[in-house]
């Protein structure tokens, strides 16, 4: 469905892409992980077109997205979801009207938006706070608006960039747990970029190591984290064994 | 920023230059308007409504109370009818205009001349209207222009003020016309100003310049106009100041002494005794103080210093003066006394003149005594020869007959005959002496009838002579004697003088007669009496010279006349030439010769009046006005609503929409295109001017005003990159992204304001408090 295919990009001196491949089949969920600056974000954002590659395919359904015109690509992105680390709502906006802006932008009547957007918002669990302005939602909030946001045209493909790095960890698994229960409900393609592991091994049919701008190693999450052939996996390995480890001790009362 | 004007947006951008233009104009025009209408009324409140004044007095600021009652009493006084209003006090100086029921030439100048007495004065303006000036016209070329500026059609009159000639015209209408007929009057004429250059040598000789000018053609005419301004009225004062030296020296007292073996110059002193001095003993008061003006080898000259009375006369010892004493002998020296002698000559001239008429009765008298005399003269020659004949009878005398009864020794004479004879030659005697005493007093008064004069006394003579003769004849006649001797003494002199007066060109004498006649009418006729009072008067005019003060006041004319300066080299031409100044440059360079700079100027400008001068000034400062009140309203839109679309297109630019740097650039290039077109538009059409500034650098100018915004567009307008992004990865156009949220969040300009009705989600500011609950409403749908 979703094929990457040698992408590079650096920025000046610094390469933040080497040769990126990844092939994504559809409703897949996959979790790329890595450490920071490894080129996550930059392959996410590649596939939007939000940062252009020096170099490489990116190939959506046999269509070529950096080869799309203006308007193709337009509509690509109407019809794809990403979910920043910051949320990015519009501030002026509430929150029902964040979440209606894309479709009453794509041409869509606005009393369709507006259910659209209803619906998308109780899925969400946000759906009292319609009215409420930007600026006064929890972080935790934001999130799950801009969330909402990008998923109110039922995407084929939802893209998300760290969607709990800013959130204190009561939210994170808030968050989680929603992009879990979405990535079952909506059947859509989704590529998370995460650093949960917990999240990674619960939610995603498979992990992607990145690092230095390519993928290190991908499998299923029980083989990448029990048995990683690459330096990274076997950091997050560590990580996850520490972490089961360290429940077990505290189930036992250790 | 290709994409954002190329996906609609650029209608928006458009309609917010159209409107930026247009109000702007209006307001930079109206705000102009507005500054122009309230200087100007200012001005009339300052300077009055035209015509309305006709003259500023200017007085210093602390004599304002003493000159304002001074001048309304002066005005009342001499000018009946006039106004005057005090005006503002301007650098120290307060300011009364005035007003003159009718104003022309004399009265105007009579009110400047006036103005001076007041207290405080510090200078004039005219200020009639309407009026042409000429201004820097130098005061040897003003009466060459004048009379033509002043022949003018339509000038009333002319006032001449310093450097100014004032042609003040009939009408306002009229004042263009003359304007221009001015000028080209002033095209005819040619200041040239020849001045030596560096060392050069000055040109005194300013007619063969002249002249060589003129040689080289093309000049109508050259007039010397070159003032050298103190240095030729202090030339001209040493002048008077020589001749004056010259008069002192003529008529003050003075000493001529003749030097010994001694040598003396000019400038030194010497004293002069009537007594024998010994060196070294003080100067006395009855010396006389000689100061020496000439010198020259025995000889010296010199002017009395003191005492101012002095009685001295004949030859006088001359000393030396050392200090105040007396030094050696050097010479013997005499009083000089012109003053005296003219004196004396002047009171004996006055009284000739006073027996003048005396005399010229005398004369005329006398005239008819000649004629008396030249009848005489006839009868003396006829008796002569009756006389002659007399004594031919009796045998004396060249003709008488040696056959008539004489004897040897005797001698009969008619004694009857000789009586007559007697009576005739006394006779004759007596007018002759009548004709001496005239002839003697018109030979004081004219050498003309001298040649008369020495007849006569030889007729005098002769005729005395003859007298005695006859008398001694007379005597011997009565008795006896010999006295053939006698007799033939009187025959040779009867023969005398009947010969002498056969000799007299009586003809002759009787046209000078005529002629003394004549000239003693003319006499006659004179005003002896006014003549006699103007030599009184001449008399009594003539400076009483004290020595001490003559001999000082020479001094102090030549130190003043050592003391002045030579003038600078330059001289002025006024040429009359169709020539072109390059012409006339080259022309005169080449009469003037090397060393010489020339330099042509006009010999006047004529020059807006007052009015229009400040009318100009406030022109130009509305222009400014105008020009200042663009640019920040350009500036205003460029920081309010422009730099919103630059930050926009830049964010958008850094996630790929239009993603290249050159849509970075782009910005830059919208800014200096919207500023130039902005500030440009306006300038034009509020005619807008900034320091001489015209449209192209209006235009420069609005375009760095547009980069800096460019610049500083992420600071003015601060766009939400996250914002951005999301709309980008939503899939909204940058029109859409724009209108929707960069706008909104922009600053409240025109942009923001033609957008508000366009906003597809109404507004809904993020400053205000949150609200949790409720819906929002969407602009153009209800909830």
């Amino acid at each position: 469905m979703l094929s990457i295919r040698d992408l590079r990009k650096a920025y000046g001196s610094r390469h933040a892409l080497t040769g990126f491949n990844l092939d994504v089949e559809q409703g897949e969920t996959v979790a790329i992980m890595g450490p920071s600056g490894c080129g996550k974000s930059t392959a996410l954002k590649s596939i939007m077109r939000l940062v252009q590659p020096d170099s490489g395919c990116v190939e959506w359904r046999g269509r070529d997205v950096l080869g799309m015109c203006r308007d193709e690509l337009r509509a690509f992105r109407r019809r794809t979801g990403f979910v920043f680390q910051q949320s990015n709502l519009i501030q002026r906006l509430s929150v029902l009207h964040n979440v209606m802006l894309p479709q009453v932008m794509a041409g869509e009547p606005v009393e369709r938006a507006q259910r659209a957007a209803y619906e998308a918002l109780e899925s969400v669990g946000m759906a009292d706070s319609a009215g409420a302005f930007v600026r006064g939602l929890s972080g935790g909030e934001m999130q799950r608006v801009a969330i909402a946001r990008a998923i109110i045209s039922r995407p084929d493909l939802i893209l998300w960039d760290e969607p709990t790095s800013a959130l204190d960890p009561i939210l994170v698994v808030d968050i989680l747990t929603l992009i879990e229960s979405l990535s079952r409900s909506l059947g859509a393609t989704m590529l998370v970029v995460t650093h949960e592991a917990g999240f990674a091994m619960r939610a995603a049919d498979r992990v992607v190591m990145v690092d230095h701008g390519r993928v290190v190693e991908e499998g299923s999450p029980a083989r990448v984290f029990s048995h990683p052939t690459s330096l990274l996996g076997r950091r997050y390995a560590a990580c996850v064994a520490y972490s089961v480890e360290a429940q077990k001790e505290k189930a036992c009362g250790l | 920023m290709y994409a954002l004007l190329r996906g609609g947006f650029i209608r928006d951008v458009v309609a917010v230059l159209i409107i930026t233009v247009f109000a702007g104009s209006i307001a930079a025009a109206t705000v102009s308007a507005a500054a122009d209408r309230f200087f100007e009324d200012a001005v009339s409140g300052i300077v009055g409504d035209y015509g309305e004044y006709d003259l500023i007095i200017h007085v210093r600021q602390e004599a304002w109370r003493e000159a304002i009652r001074a001048l309304g009493q002066m005005l009342r006084r001499e000018f009946p009818g006039a106004r005057m209003k005090q005006s503002v006090t301007v650098l120290s100086r307060a300011n009364f205009f005035v007003s003159l029921p009718h104003a022309d030439e004399a009265t105007v100048t009579r009110l400047t001349r006036a103005a001076t007495e007041v207290p405080g004065f510090a200078g004039y303006t005219i200020v009639i209207e309407p009026k042409v000036t000429v201004s820097g016209v130098g005061a040897r070329v003003a009466p060459i222009i004048r009379p033509q500026l002043a022949s003018i059609e339509g000038v009333r009159f002319v006032l001449k003020d310093g450097g100014n000639i004032h042609l003040v015209c009939d009408s306002g209408d009229s004042a263009r016309a003359v304007a221009q007929t001015a000028e080209t009057i002033l095209r005819r004429y040619h200041l040239v100003d020849v001045r030596p250059e560096g060392d050069g040598a000055q040109d005194s000789d300013r007619q063969s310049l002249i002249d060589r000018v003129i040689a080289g053609g093309g000049v109508a005419s050259v007039r010397d106009v070159t003032v050298d301004g103190a240095a030729q009225e202090a030339r001209e004062l040493s002048r008077a100041l020589r001749e004056m030296k010259r008069f002192i020296q003529a008529w003050a007292p003075q000493a001529v002494i003749t030097l010994k073996d001694a040598d003396v110059q000019p400038e030194e002193s010497l004293v002069l005794s009537a007594t024998p001095r010994r060196p070294g003993s003080a100067v006395g008061d009855d010396d006389i103080v000689v100061a020496l003006t000439e010198a020259s080898g025995s000889m010296a000259r010199g002017i009395v210093a003191s005492p101012d009375a002095y009685s001295a006369t004949g030859e006088l010892a001359a000393y030396a003066m050392d200090g105040e004493t007396v030094g050696s002998l050097v010479g013997a020296g005499r009083l000089v006394l012109p003053d005296r002698e003219l004196g004396s000559s002047l009171q004996e001239a006055s009284a000739v003149l006073g027996r003048l008429g005396e005399a010229t009765d005398a004369m005329l008298e006398a005239t008819r005594g000649w004629e008396q005399a030249l009848d005489a003269y006839e009868t003396a020659i006829d008796s002569m020869i009756k006389l002659q004949r007399a004594l031919e009878r009796v045998g004396i005398g060249a003709g008488a007959d040696p056959g008539v009864g004489t004897a040897p020794g005797r001698v009969r004479i008619d004694t009857a005959s000789v009586r007559s004879l007697a009576e005739l030659t006394s006779k004759a005697l007596v007018a002759v002496q009548t004709l001496e005493a005239t002839a003697e007093a018109a030979s004081m008064l004219t050498s003309h009838y001298d040649p008369l004069l020495s007849n006569v006394r030889l007729w005098q003579d002769r005729l005395s002579s003859f007298s005695r003769k006859l008398e001694t004849v007379q005597s011997a006649a009565s008795g006896a004697g010999d006295v053939s001797a006698l007799l033939d003494e009187m025959s040779a002199a009867a023969a005398g003088i009947l010969s002498t007066l056969q000799e007299l060109d009586a003809a002759a004498l009787g046209e000078q007669l005529e002629a003394a006649r004549s000239d003693l009418d003319s006499l006659a006729g004179l005003d002896v009496k006014g003549i006699s009072k103007q030599l009184e008067a001449v008399h009594s005019g003539m400076p009483n010279f004290s020595g001490e003060g003559a001999a000082r006041s020479m001094k102090l004319i030549d130190q003043f006349i050592e003391e002045q300066q030579e003038s600078s080299g330059k001289v002025e031409f006024l040429i009359e030439s169709d020539a072109t100044q390059e012409q006339l440059v080259t022309a005169i360079e080449k009469a003037a010769g090397t060393g010489r700079a020339v330099y042509i100027l006009p010999p006047g400008v004529v020059q807006p009046g007052v009015r229009s001068e400040v009318r100009s000034l406030l022109k130009s400062v509305k222009g400014t006005i105008s020009g200042l009140a663009a640019c920040a309203i350009v500036l205003v839109s460029l920081m309010l609503d422009h730099s919103t679309v630059i930050a926009g297109a830049r964010a958008m630019a850094l996630y790929g929409e239009g993603a290249s740097r050159r849509e970075a650039l782009a910005a830059y290039g919208y800014g200096a295109c919207v500023g130039a077109f902005l500030l440009g538009t306006i300038a034009v059409v509020t005619r807008a001017a900034l320091a001489s500034m015209g449209f192209p650098a209006f235009v420069l100018l609005g375009a760095a005003m547009g980069l800096v915004t460019a610049w500083a567009a992420p600071r003015l307008s601060p766009v939400s990159a996250g914002e951005v992004e999301a709309c980008i990865a939503l899939g909204l156009s940058p029109s859409e992204m724009m209108r929707e949220v960069v706008v909104p969040a922009g600053k409240p300009g025109t942009l923001s304001l033609l957008n508000r009705p366009r906003l597809i989600f109404g507004d809904t500011p993020s400053s205000r408090a949150p609200s949790k609950g409720g819906a929002s409403q969407c602009s153009q749908y209800a909830t």
